[in-house]
């Protein structure tokens, strides 16, 4: 087994990669997506409605939801592109900035929900990210 | 020396400043701090065009002062965190710009992610949540 711990990097690509799987209805990921976080984990969004998540529990719950709440044809092939991950001066925060975009269905317009996370990462689990987002999905 | 982009970045949130509280000469000293072709663009406002010369960003100075004109008479940069990159001319700036308006005060937050080039800003994105 190994002991390396995870980058933020690698936490950051863990993270939107189980969001794919999530949105496309694998709901084995909203485990392994709280996971990723730690224990007391603090998700503040700026720019969307959503209420700050504090605490693993607070994220598998907001994960439980994910399935349903993209469940829409035009969130087909839901997925993180224009990835550009940024480290900064402090090995513990990375920032990604990066477009959660669809196919969509042909009817109505797909996602294309612009994204610049601030993320703060300890002993290899997101402890705080500050998502700045675009209002609408 | 040309400015730092950290001094880069604080000198324009204090011309902002200045601008919102209806200095005229802003808009000019503004466009200043950026390279003549530069690229700023507005992630999280998707039908704003880049701007991509100086001369656009003083009529983009500009027109903020008419609108904030009578509107906002106060704005301040609060909760100020700069973060430096491993690319010594990229920096990543969280802050909250505070308006005080005759409704109340009103809150927007911003992250910027800037590069600057011998003291003059060649390309921002400027991710800013509406007031609110």
């Amino acid at each position: 087994m190994s002991t390396t711990t995870a980058t933020g990097h690698e936490l950051f690509h863990s993270l939107v990669d189980g969001v794919r799987r999530l949105v496309a209805g694998d709901r084995s990921q909203v485990d392994r997506l709280a996971a990723l976080y730690t224990e007391h984990a603090h998700v503040v969004y700026f720019g969307a409605p959503d209420e700050p998540l504090r605490g693993r529990e607070e994220l598998r719950a907001h994960f439980a939801k994910v399935p349903d709440r993209f469940a829409a044809p035009r969130y087909r092939g839901f997925r993180a592109e224009n990835i550009q991950i940024h480290d900064t001066a402090d090995p513990e925060v990375i920032v990604a900035e990066f477009a959660y975009v669809s196919d969509g269905d042909g009817a109505d317009p797909p996602a294309n929900l612009r994204c610049c996370f601030v993320i703060r990462v300890r002993n290899g689990q997101i402890l705080e990210t500050r998502d700045y987002v675009i209002g609408a999905l | 020396m040309p400015r730092t982009p950290q001094e880069t970045f604080h000198e324009l949130t204090e011309r902002v400043a200045k601008l919102v509280a209806g200095d005229v000469d802003q808009p000019r000293e503004l466009a200043g701090l950026y390279a003549e072709n530069t690229h700023v663009s507005f992630p999280l406002a998707p039908d704003v065009e880049p701007l991509l010369t100086r001369e656009a960003l003083q009529e983009h100075f500009t027109a903020v002062a008419s609108h904030v004109a009578g509107n906002i008479t106060i704005l301040r940069a609060e909760q100020v965190h700069v973060h430096a990159t491993t690319e010594s001319d990229l920096i990543i700036a969280e802050f909250l710009y505070t308006a005080e308006t005759s409704g109340g005060t009103i809150t927007a937050p911003n992250v910027f992610v800037m590069r600057v080039v011998d003291g003059e800003i060649v390309e921002s994105r400027d991710y800013s949540a509406s007031l609110s």
